[in-house]
């Protein structure tokens, strides 16, 4: 985007002029002399003499223009930000070519205005600032202005020259004022130069001097009109600078709500889980109480809806648990209590849990093992992984039979859990360990079912904290198994 | 029953309908209860009643669980008494904390029903006699 080229260019331009004029100031100087000596001829002398005047008068405006083109390519280097640079814009050419004012006045697209960016830091800038009726801000020239100097020299493409400083403010600041301004800063001639960058016009850099505009070389127009479009380059690599850093920042401020939002949200849960908890808490034991009272002494349909509501608490009480887990795992923060534990004692109890829940299916759950010794896991978790594993191949298998089994392979263990279910379609094999990944399936197949959806990516997560892997192999219409992995030697990740 | 009866459980809940519930069954099972509904009356209680174990709510108003925990373990008379956190899952930190501070164990009130506590109850304190 940098048109560093563009700028080198210039460079170039402007050295090698300035080499081959010194070699046509050494020639004309050796002719000149050759002449004299030759002819000794006064006139001829002069109008040598006058030559190289002439050029050498050339050869400083093109050094003051080199050296401010090169200043121009040091503010670029040294001021990416825009405000910076287009101050240094403005100062640069009258305190490099020795004009009273210097100002940058740009296109603001959205409003098809043209307003002043900079003005310089000099003299006649700061004489200009204290005359001007209005803040040096507030002179903002609609786009449609065409008699402003400035509008017609963007829409000629030109550079224009004027003695009325009135024709490059009005409307914004009247004619009297104006008038006044200009006394005040001393100024006669202006040169207005279109500003160009990328091949789009983005405004005006105004130049404004103290020499009329017949003293004012052709050569000096055109050293303006060169400067400007390295300005133009210059500005426009701020300009893009700016807008990175625009919305780099946009991005960052908005990273920064989203990690607030994130932890306010995890908080919520985390709170209001809490809340609920409590009074969920407490109808349970009542209610356990209450069926304990009563034990035998309730009637069959009485001990039903009992049992029902009992359930449904339990169900209530695994979803706010489902869900601070969930939000544990995202913040990191699964804390798992490891202790001794006998793994075939877990599974035993898991499976007599379920005894009533397959054989309302009609569903046989059978069970073997390899002799295991103690392992070091989460009791509790590996238990909650189990009765995931356990529940979901029952919810997907209408006929049939659960098989789990229990072997150990080098360094691990391996939990398997297979059913005779439709099995899982290759669509909703991604899905499955992530969070909300019910397969269509599944969603069928639940119903009136307690499930979260969550039960097996928080399984996953589970696993993975003591360093275990879980998977599953399923081909549609055929057996699904679900494996876990539980390291020997548990090490705590 | 004779044996349990020995056994002196000050339970320390600031919601009733959760206390009430824990007291009256573990008095039907035969255990003697003592009950508290704030930190404040829970330490008051700890001086004067000589329980066996301590079920102790972690979020409690006046001064919390953990506060509670600490003092017992820096007094002499009490600091080897058994003290049991009651607590709802997803209060990781406050248990590890809790463990620092020299609890026993904890229990998970929204997991437990009151019988799977007292089970638990019952082992803690077989143990105790036996160390004893």
């Amino acid at each position: 985007m940098f048109k560093d080229s563009q700028l080198a260019t210039i460079l170039i331009n402007l050295l090698s002029e300035h080499i081959a004029i010194s070699f046509f100031i050494f020639i004309s100087i050796i002719l000149a002399g050759a002449f004299g000596f030759l002819h000794s001829n006064v006139i001829y002398k002069r109008k040598a003499q006058k030559e190289i005047e002439g050029a050498v008068s050339n050869l400083k405006e093109r050094n003051r223009a080199l050296s401010a083109t090169y200043r121009l390519y040091e503010i670029i280097l040294e001021s990416p930000k825009f405000k910076e640079m287009a101050q240094k814009i403005a100062n640069v050419i009258p305190q490099k070519l020795g004009y009273e004012t210097g100002v940058l006045a740009l296109i603001d697209k959205k409003e098809n205005l043209l307003k002043r960016v900079a003005i310089s830091e000099t003299v006649g800038g700061r004489a200009a600032l204290k005359s001007l009726p209005i803040p040096f801000k507030k002179i903002i020239i609609p786009m449609n202005q065409k008699q402003n100097f400035c509008i017609k020299a963007m829409d000629q493409d030109r550079q224009l020259v004027t003695h009325n400083l009135y024709d490059l403010l009005r409307p914004a600041v009247d004619k009297e004022s104006s008038k006044k301004v200009q006394e005040t800063m001393g100024t006669t001639t202006s040169i207005v130069s279109p500003l160009k960058a990328s091949g789009k016009t983005i405004g005006v850099f105004i130049v404004s001097m103290s020499k009329s505009e017949n003293q004012l070389s052709s050569y000096e127009k055109e050293m303006v009109r060169r400067f400007t479009e390295g300005v133009g380059v210059a500005l426009d690599f701020a300009q893009l600078y700016d807008n990175l850093s625009k919305t780099s920042q946009k991005l960052k401020s908005a990273n920064e709500r989203l990690t607030i939002l994130d932890k306010e949200k995890d908080d919520f849960i985390s709170i209001t889980s809490h809340e609920l908890k409590t009074p969920i808490t407490a109808m349970s034991a009542n209610l356990w109480l209450f069926q304990h009272l009563m034990k035998n002494n309730v009637p069959a349909k009485q001990k039903e809806i009992l049992e029902r509501t009992l359930a449904n608490l339990k169900r209530l009480t695994k979803l706010i648990n489902n869900l601070l887990d969930v939000s544990r795992i995202q913040q990191g923060r699964l804390v798992l209590n490891v202790t001794k534990s006998n793994l075939d004692e877990i599974v035993k109890s898991v499976i007599a849990d379920f005894k009533q829940t397959t054989k309302n299916k009609g569903l046989d759950i059978m069970y073997s093992k390899e002799k295991i010794g103690d392992v070091y896991i989460d009791k509790d978790r590996v238990k909650e992984v189990l009765e995931n594993f356990i529940s979901n191949a029952i919810k997907y298998a209408d006929k049939g039979s659960v098989e789990i089994n229990l072997k150990e392979e080098d360094d691990k263990i391996i939990i398997k859990v297979k059913n005779s279910g439709p099995g899982i379609k290759e669509k909703d094999k991604e899905k499955i360990f992530t969070k909300f990944g019910r397969a269509y399936e599944g969603l069928k197949a639940i119903g009136s079912d307690s499930s979260t959806g969550l039960g097996l990516y928080i399984s996953k997560s589970i696993i993975k904290e003591m360093g275990g892997e879980v998977w599953f192999n399923s081909k549609p219409n055929n057996k699904t198994s679900f494996y876990f992995t539980i390291p020997k030697k548990m090490t705590l990740a | 029953m004779d044996k349990k009866n020995r056994y002196k459980i000050l339970l320390v809940e600031d919601e009733n309908s959760i206390r009430l519930a824990y007291a009256e069954y573990l008095r039907m099972e035969g255990f003697e209860v003592e009950e508290a509904s704030d930190g404040e009356i829970a330490l008051k209680k700890a001086f004067e009643y000589p329980f066996d174990l301590m079920l102790l709510d972690i979020m409690l108003p006046k001064i919390d669980g953990l506060e509670v925990l600490k003092r017992i373990r820096i007094d002499n008379k009490l600091k080897n008494k058994k003290v049991y956190l009651l607590t709802v899952l997803g209060k990781d930190k406050v248990i590890t904390e809790a463990f620092k501070l020299g609890a026993n164990g904890y229990f998970i009130k929204d997991k437990m029903t009151p019988e799977d506590i007292k089970k638990e109850i019952l082992i803690a304190l077989e143990e105790n006699s036996k160390n004893r």
